[in-house]
């Protein structure tokens, strides 16, 4: 059993690493780039700010990477100057929609075009030349190092770091010229220019095979992310520019009282409201049960949650119960028992839509349950031994009928901390359902992220919890 | 021994067992013991007439138009294929259905109820031909309709009949009994009333409350039929061919089905559906059907692992036929059982699903979809809005319920009394 | 008086399909330390007859619609439910057909066991437990100490029915009934539990009611024989009287296709036909669709005859006693028609 369970532990490794690429390239593909808030560049003539703003925006988030290999060292002379011809539409020929991807490409390659780019300021055009020149001083910038992380001397050294960076990118920066520059200018700044790709630099921008293959599989979206990943580091909403997994642990605490709660009791009204209608299969009182549970399952949450919404709490006819939210905002110091009892009153209804359609599901699991049981033959058995009816349906069929619905409980741990999207949008309350919804409105890709492989890895140890327990109810099963 | 013989002989008495009632025949049998059930299924066949013929009874364009001293028209009839009007291809399968399909129906028809009486066998030839030559017949017509767009201009034909009566011209014009769009809404119609003339009020936009309703009909049932033939074929491919080949490739497969139930279904279609821009139906049928099928696949796949093990495969296989015609001739329909029950539910769970999604503003914005119409009424805080697609929901979810109970009582030889 | 005595027992099935009745007026009786064989093929309402005794036919469809079960004077039928558990597992026990599913997969064997002890007698858990274990070495189980704590899936068949026999017999019951107890063991197993069973019968006394197919078992085990057909008694005898000259055509016809009576190399004799299913019984005497003496009166009840010595018979035409020997008796010679 042992042995079985630390398999299984080791397998959620690579099999959450699995979702992680799935979800990673799903939400990645899908139409619509994740983030793209800001418009990408429209040739020269757009706001050099904006531009720079929404450059500086990918570099954070790695958008700017490819999302799971990367072969841009292998960009050669002639590519990198058709870029540029394209996004300049040097020729005129170059449609709107292929010039705004080459210019984003052009945004995107940086320190993969810096070699290239040198070579093309030997170009006789002082034209090109000149736009050779300003990408250089766009892609010689260096991206900064992560800080958030690690002992506090090493992000000391990455601040220290960063500020040399920092120098550097500002001279690189300003290293450009301005539409109307002279050719003696731009002569000057090509020589510059020249003088700035140093030995080192040469070093720094050709890559040995060793670190051709690093970058082929590191320097990419989903590796960087994975890079992150292994610190807990969700990344930084891209909302509010704060790490992810603060906000996030602080929503779960709405989501987790509210679910806990209802699941609780959905279990503790479904199990034997089902095992009563089982052991009175065919009587009028399973016809009536079966019926308003049928009801309860084919009503829809979000129908089941607005009408109670409207019914007790907006004033039509009732208004019972506080319209949404989790609890009520007040600048005097509550008791604790206030502050419950305000709790209490604003989760009884998101509870109650909860309950309710989740019991009605459990019940008919544990209805099933307890009558595929009542039937067999050890039943008899233990009717045969003079045991009492209640002894019977209580020691002999709950326990085999009640295997399947226990085992559920593992599969819905990723409910109860994630909350559900429709009750937590309908009720207003601030958990983890309404983040993700927000996050998936305004685009958040991190928060989405995170909450995505969050809620896979519950699913899978929920998965892992629900086989173990089977082995530990059910002696059939054992995994030796 | 027996057992061995009897499965040889299987495939060369394949003529004679054709006289027997096939599988299909006895579960159809068993499913027409059960009145809740069948109720249920004569409930869905109509909920379906009412999406075919949903534009008989709501529509602003007039069955006949004639103002005084001009030829009549036919505005009613020629908007049916109007890009203009009917801009969603929903609309323009379900009008295609409507015209042709009600003209296609007419000799399949007769086909079946003039073959009611003969012997089995030539019975379920003529039938199976007759359903065969129908849909290809459809199909034909609706490929004419993509082949042939119309458009027409925006004619908005109430408020042109009101502004020639009022300038003294006489109008001949018959309208359905809703003459109402599902789409423009009448801006001085807002928020209206339950009345004679809006039997469930009107919107915050004006538009007919009963009319959308309608027409949602079309939109909840083709995404639940659609989204779930997409996922069960895919399921069904795949399921088969992990249990076919076994091994390896099974192995791989599982490994993938792993993946994929762990991840949250419903945050990954808000997910999805929210970063495509332009969302349309189609997206949504996708989506769903994209983490929908690995139910379908591992039944399959179960199924499979079971029924190639059973005599008669390994029989077969001894005699010398090729194990992939054994495997799809004799497996597979064998296998699909349980799959069209599942099916059955997962057309309710679709439904649910979409409307779902509606509700949260993430469906597809510019279709009147039940969910949508009860978002509206959570906002709005209209209480028609609220109850009238929520009943429609529940109506049609619980009828594709109970049928699929039918269905699965039926096919379990253990209920069968 | 009789153990027990069943009168006229009536037991039907109320299905889609219709009344089954596949318990059609049964009577017979068990006297203490007597055995009672009952025999008859696949489906005459065996199992139903003996599961009618406890009232532990699945309810519904089945229902018990008349006749009497008197146990020790009291009727069983009518008896409240409360009463009728102080004599479930105590004073009557139950063999059930089929040992593979009739224990519990969750609980070990030695709790199932221990569960009808601490239930009926007064003794605390390590007493129960102490009972158990004795009972399960006494009918075979090697290594009975760790077994005890074993689930039934670490059991094959034949240790899963002597954990049944053994939860049978663990509170010596008054009567036992075995539901074809020894059709899952080998050779050896079955002549060791028939021989505990005889043990337990002269120790304390007990009735058994033996249900089986196999005639053998019956002619060495048994001190009376009911045979039935189709829900119904055809004949009922002494062990040796039913052997030496039956009397029912029906009983002739099971005593010839016994194996041991046919020469080697000879076509075993069978009875034409199958059992009707119980929603086309025949009107009448329910045997004389597949009877070779049938004739017109047959469509009538059968008149029942008694033979004297407690050999009654239910037939139009009974056998005479030489008639019997000889068919008996006849070599099944020819046989390959
Ligand atoms: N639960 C039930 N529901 C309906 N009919 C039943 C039920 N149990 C038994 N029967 C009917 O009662 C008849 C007698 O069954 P029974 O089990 O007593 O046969 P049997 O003599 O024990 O046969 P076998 O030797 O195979 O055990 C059967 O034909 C069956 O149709
Ligand atoms: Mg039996």
């Amino acid at each position: 059993m042992l042995q079985y369970t630390i398999k299984r532990l080791l397998l959620v490794i690579p099999t959450f690493f699995l979702i992680s690429l799935l979800i990673f390239v799903v939400l990645n593909i899908a139409p619509g780039r994740p983030g793209a808030t800001g418009g990408a560049g429209q040739g020269e003539q757009q706001n050099q700010e904006q531009k720079e703003s929404y450059r500086i925006f990918k570099e954070q988030f790695n958008l700017d990477k490819p999302i799971l290999i990367n072969t841009r060292f292998s960009l050669t002379r002639d590519e990198v100057r058709r870029l540029i011809e394209v996004a300049y539409n040097l020729d005129g020929t170059a449609l709107a929609r292929d010039r705004i991807k080459a210019q984003e490409a052009l945004d995107d390659y940086r320190e993969y075009l810096v070699r290239h780019l040198v070579e093309l300021l030997d170009d006789p055009d002082p034209a090109f030349q000149r736009l050779v020149v300003n990408q250089l001083s766009v892609s010689a910038q260096q991206p900064f190092r992560n800080d958030r992380r690690g002992s506090e001397e090493r992000r000391q050294r990455a601040r220290e770091e960063n500020q040399r960076i920092g120098a550097e990118n500002l001279a690189v920066k300003q290293m450009r010229l301005d539409a109307d520059a002279s050719p003696e200018e731009i002569a000057a700044m090509v020589q510059a220019w020249k003088d700035w790709y140093t030995p080192d630099k040469q070093e720094r921008y050709t890559f040995t095979g060793r670190e051709k293959l690093s970058i082929l599989l590191l320097d990419t979206r989903f590796a960087k992310y994975w890079g992150n990943l292994l610190y807990l580091d969700f990344g930084l909403s891209t909302v509010d520019r704060r790490p992810v997994l603060p906000t996030l642990l602080g929503k779960i605490r709405y989501s987790l009282s509210l679910t806990t709660i209802a699941v609780l009791l959905a279990y503790t009204i479904a199990i034997p409201i089902g095992i009563l209608s089982a052991v009175r299969q065919g009587t009028r009182l399973d016809a009536i049960v079966t019926v308003i549970l049928f009801i309860m399952f084919s009503l829809p949450t979000f129908f089941t949650g607005t009408v109670l919404l409207k019914l007790f709490s907006e004033g039509d006819p009732f208004a019972i119960f506080p319209t949404g939210d989790f609890q009520t905002m007040h600048s005097d110091p509550w008791t604790t028992w206030q502050t419950f009892k305000d709790i209490v009153w604003h989760l009884v209804l998101p509870i109650t839509t909860y309950t309710s359609v989740s019991l009605a599901a459990l019940s008919r699991y544990a209805r099933t349950g307890v009558i595929d049981v009542i039937r067999s033959d050890y039943i008899r058995t233990a009717r045969a031994k003079g045991l009492s009816e209640p002894a019977v349906i209580l020691k002999h069929a709950v326990r085999n009928g009640m295997i399947p619905i226990l085992t559920l409980l593992g599969g819905l741990l990723p409910t109860v901390v994630a909350g559900s999207v429709v009750i937590e949008v309908v009720f207003n309350i601030p958990g983890m359902g309404q983040y993700i919804y927000n996050a998936i409105q305004l685009r958040d890709y991190n928060a989405v992220m995170a909450v995505l492989l969050a809620s896979s890895f519950l699913a899978l140890i929920g998965i892992l919890l629900s086989d173990l327990s089977y082995a530990l109810v059910d002696p059939r099963i054992s995994f030796d | 021994m027996a057992d061995l013989e009897s499965a040889v002989d299987a495939p060369v008495a394949a003529d004679a067992r054709q006289e027997d009632p096939s599988y299909g025949e006895i579960v159809w049998g068993q499913f027409r013991k059960r009145r809740l059930a069948m109720a249920c299924l004569y409930g869905l066949v109509g909920l379906f007439l009412l999406a075919v013929y949903a534009p008989v009874l709501a529509s602003n364009k007039p069955f006949i138009w004639q103002p005084a001293g001009e030829p009549v028209q036919f505005p009613w009839f020629i908007s049916l294929f109007d890009r203009t009007f009917f801009e969603n291809q929903v609309d323009l399968f379900f009008n295609t259905l409507l015209v042709f399909g009600t003209i296609i129906a007419i000799p399949v028809a007769v086909v079946f109820v003039r073959t009611r009486n003969r012997l089995r066998r030539p019975r379920r030839a003529a039938r199976s031909r007759a359903l065969v030559a129908g849909i290809g017949a459809f199909l034909l017509c609706f490929a004419a309709v993509q082949a042939f767009p119309v458009q027409k201009q925006k004619e908005v034909f109430p408020r042109i009949q009101a502004q020639l009566e009022a300038a003294g011209t006489e109008v001949r014009a018959v309208y359905p009994p809703l003459p109402y769009s599902f789409r423009d809404g009448d801006i001085d119609q807002i928020g209206q009333p339950i009345s004679r003339a809006h039997l469930l009020g009107t919107d915050n936009a004006g538009r007919d409350v009963l009319t959308r309703l309608l027409f949602g009909t079309r939109i909840s049932l083709t995404i639940g039929v659609f989204a779930v033939a997409l996922y069960i074929t895919l399921g069904t491919i795949i399921g088969s061919i992990a249990g076919y080949y076994g091994g390896r490739v099974d192995a791989l497969i599982q490994r993938i089905i792993e993946v994929v139930i762990c991840v949250p279904s419903l945050f990954l279609i808000l997910t999805v559906a929210a970063f495509i821009e332009n969302r349309s139906i189609f997206h949504i049928m996708v989506i769903i059907a994209a983490v929908a099928w690995t139910s379908p696949a591992r039944l399959i796949r179960a199924e499979f692992l079971r029924l190639r093990n059973l005599d008669f495969v390994s029989a077969a296989r001894a005699v010398g036929y090729r194990e992939r015609t054994i495997i799809f001739k004799e497996i597979l329909p064998n296998a699909i059982a349980p799959v069209l029950v599942a099916a059955t539910f997962g057309v309710a769970r679709a439904i649910l699903i979409e409307s779902t999604m509606s509700f949260l503003g993430l469906g597809d914005i510019t279709v009147p979809s039940w969910g949508q119409i009860l978002n509206t009424g959570r906002t709005t805080s209209d209480w028609v809005l609220i109850l009238a697609p929520g009943f429609a929901i529940f109506v049609t979810v619980s009828l594709l319920n109970l049928v699929g109970e039918g269905f699965r009582d039926a096919l379990d030889p253990k209920l069968r009394k | 008086m009789a153990l027990l005595e069943v009168k006229d027992l009536k037991t039907w099935f109320y299905t889609d399909d219709g009344v089954l009745r596949s318990v059609d007026g049964v009577s017979f009786e068990i006297d203490r330390g007597e055995t009672l064989g009952v025999v008859g093929e696949s489906g005459c309402g065996k199992s139903v007859t003996a599961m009618s005794i406890l009232r532990l036919i699945p309810q519904p469809p089945g229902r018990i619609v008349g006749g009497q079960i008197l146990f020790e004077g009291r009727d069983l039928v009518t008896l409240p439910i409360k009463e009728l558990r102080k004599v479930r597992g105590n004073d009557i026990s139950v063999i059930f057909q089929e040992p593979m599913t009739s224990l519990n997969p969750v609980y070990t064997v030695g709790d199932q066991t221990m569960e009808a002890i601490l239930l009926h007698q007064s003794v605390d858990e390590d007493e129960a437990r102490a009972i158990a274990l004795d009972m399960l070495k006494r009918v075979g189980i090697p290594a009975a100490e760790t077994r005890i704590d074993e689930y039934p899936h670490q059991m094959s068949g034949g240790m899963k029915q002597r954990v049944m026999i053994a939860m049978a017999l663990s509170c010596k019951p008054k009567l036992l009934i075995a539901d074809e107890p020894t059709t899952a063991l080998d050779v050896t197993i079955q002549a060791q539990i028939l021989e505990l069973l005889q043990d337990l019968q002269q120790s304390e006394g007990m009735g058994i009611m033996l249900i089986t197919h196999d005639l053998g078992v019956v002619a060495e085990t048994c001190d009376r024989v009911v045979v039935l057909y189709a829900g119904q008694v055809a004949e009922t005898a002494d062990t040796g009287a039913l052997f030496d000259h039956p009397a029912h055509p029906y009983t002739v016809g099971l005593l010839r296709s016994l194996p041991d009576r046919a020469p080697p190399g000879s076509r075993l004799y069978t009875i034409e036909g199958m059992v009707p299913s119980p929603q086309d019984f025949p009107t009448g005497c329910r045997f004389r669709t597949r009877c070779p003496h049938a004739s017109e009166a047959c469509a009538e009840l059968p008149p029942v005859h008694d033979l004297g010595d407690g050999h009654r018979v239910w037939c139009h035409h009974p056998l005479s006693r030489e008639d019997a020997r000889a068919l008996t008796a006849e070599r099944t010679e020819g046989g390959w028609q």
